[in-house]
């Protein structure tokens, strides 16, 4: 009896509260985000978190209001990562754009290329995490670089099929006023090809972005050959509190500051950048 | 049977003055990589100034024709020949209008009718002050800044008519132009391209034009090219000799329109 009227007290004091600003917070998402994947992803990001903080409530809630030292460092650690989300997205971009180029265009070339690209895409490249951080320590390389690298893994494929689907969408007939007309090389390309896909590499980007900071927490804390290799970034943060330290502090703060990021990038950058590609770069007149 | 049609052909040019014919086609075919016979063996001769009208059924390959003498596509066997010069890649003193518009729906209408001209090279100033002279020409001036999803349809094929004739080309090959818009708006802009092309403002004086209408044929063509499809073969070639500006509902024309339907049919 007493125990059924605890319970009763927790839902209607706590669990409820709990669960309507929950749906509240949802919905504010669902209904900013524009992309299905973007809110997809945030869901789970928030879910997470949730889940994460419902945890150490249930546990030991005194632990998690104890300020832990680490805390200062999580905007430095948040600062890296982005500039190596930023590398490793320049690198997808660098090298995914001429191939989807070359496979977008020619039918007879994405026939032969397009399953390759797919065998390679479907290989699950955190399983060789540690193989490829050895490596590139072993040739010379440091953590940072390998690092971005993997990263990179998790937001090529995101991009290239993206930005294949945007060249392939390109009407036939503006290929063919644009021959007509002489249009090559530079004017080609700025006149013809970076609009017409602009939609797709905006969604590719949003989508790559997204894969990236989840890739993040693999990247940046490799256990290889009985050795931690880690640089200073947010992933590496929350790895850290969530394999060794058990910090629940830690990985409650690190998740929130990597939803709170994602979610004002989401506003600054991606949404404007829909927006644009909605209202000018459309292909349908 | 096929060399008989060819004979038709070319032994029916209308115009006889020029030695070297702007243009000759000399028993071009078109196959595709999978060997499917689509056009051809065609042979065709185009003298400088005739307005010539491409008709017949869908399939018929009048618009491989059309990409074949622009040089947009290549043929499979055949030379064709401009000014007796044998053309390979796109020729760039043709331009083309597309049933479709095909406009660059970022670019504004300046920016648009301009391309051809930024693909050559050409200044801003330079190729904006010619640009806006076309723009003028159909009638477009004062929407030099709107983009193509503001504008109607008649007003977009205005402006891929402009862009095609700011590149100044010697010849201009249509491809059903008049097809996408409604009828009133088809006539009009119909009218304008007989205008502007009678007046000799432009550079262009040799038109070729594909359509499906008999009656745009009679009424635009000084010769009717009649093609039969699988493979796509010339096997009619009428001259039109009616007085301009024609005028639909005279005697003169309603025969020519009954010869040719008869014939057609």
């Amino acid at each position: 009896m007493a125990r059924s009227r605890v319970l009763h007290m927790l839902w209607d004091g706590f669990f409820r509260p709990l669960i309507r600003s929950m749906v509240f917070f949802l919905n504010l998402i669902l209904e900013r985000q524009r992309t299905r994947r973007g809110s997809i992803l945030l869901l789970f990001v928030v879910a997470i978190g949730i889940f994460a903080f419902a945890r150490g409530m249930w546990g030991s809630a005194s632990h998690l209001l104890t300020p832990s030292p680490e805390l200062k460092d999580v905007p430095l650690a948040l600062l890296f990562s982005l500039l190596r989300l930023l590398a490793a997205y320049a690198l997808a971009l660098v090298w995914t754009l001429p191939l989807a180029v070359w496979v977008g265009r020619d039918e007879r070339i994405s026939r032969r290329v397009m399953p390759i690209i797919e065998v390679i895409a479907s290989i699950p490249a955190t399983a060789f995490f540690p193989l490829i951080v050895l490596t590139i320590v072993r040739l010379g390389g440091d953590m940072n670089l390998a690092s971005i690298l993997l990263v990179t893994t998790g937001m090529q494929w995101y991009l290239l099929f993206n930005l294949i689907a945007g060249i392939r969408a390109i009407p036939e007939d503006l290929h063919q006023i644009s021959n007509s007309l002489g249009l090559m090389g530079r004017t080609r390309w700025r006149r013809l090809i970076l609009p017409a896909i602009f939609p797709s590499l905006v969604t590719g980007s949003l989508t790559a972005i997204g894969g990236g900071w989840n890739a993040l927490v693999l990247s940046e804390y490799v256990f290889a050959e009985n050795h931690l290799y880690s640089v200073n970034g947010i992933g590496a943060m929350l790895a850290r509190a969530t394999y060794t330290s058990g910090n629940l502090q830690q990985i409650v703060v690190s998740i929130s500051a990597m939803v709170l990021f994602i979610l004002i990038v989401n506003r600054l950058v991606w949404q404007p950048a829909y927006d644009l590609a909605q209202r000018r770069f459309a292909l349908n007149y | 049977m096929t060399s008989q049609i060819q004979d038709t052909s070319s032994s029916a040019s209308v115009v006889p003055e020029s030695p070297v014919p702007l243009l000759e086609l000399r028993e071009i075919t078109k196959s595709f990589p999978n060997r499917i016979h689509i056009l051809g063996p065609i042979s065709l001769v185009v003298q400088e100034g005739e307005f010539v009208v491409v008709i017949g059924p869908s399939g018929a390959g009048k618009s491989t024709l059309l990409r074949t003498i622009t040089g947009l596509t290549d043929v499979t066997s055949g030379e064709v020949l401009y000014r007796g010069q044998r053309i390979s890649g796109v020729n760039p003193r043709t331009a083309l209008v597309f049933q479709s518009f095909a406009l660059f729906p970022w670019l504004t209408v300046m920016e648009n009718v301009a391309l051809g001209l930024e693909a050559r090279g050409l200044d801003k100033p330079t190729r904006y002050s010619r640009a806006r002279r076309y723009i003028d020409m159909v009638g477009l001036d004062g929407y030099e800044r709107a983009y193509p999803r503001e504008l109607s349809g008649g007003m977009k094929q205005r402006v891929g008519l402009a862009r095609a004739l700011t590149v100044e080309p010697e010849l201009l090959c249509m491809d059903e132009p008049f097809s996408g818009l409604d009828a009133l708006t088809a006539s009009n802009l119909r009218e304008q391209l007989l205008d502007i092309w009678l007046s000799k403002q432009i550079v262009t004086n040799t038109i070729i034009l594909v359509t499906h209408s008999v009656e745009e044929a009679v009424l635009l063509g000084d010769r009717i090219l009649l093609m039969a499809a699988a493979p796509g073969t010339i096997v009619g070639d009428y001259p039109i000799t009616l007085d301009r500006p024609r005028k639909r509902k005279s005697l003169q024309f309603e025969e020519k329109l009954d010869e040719l339907y008869s014939l057609i049919v």
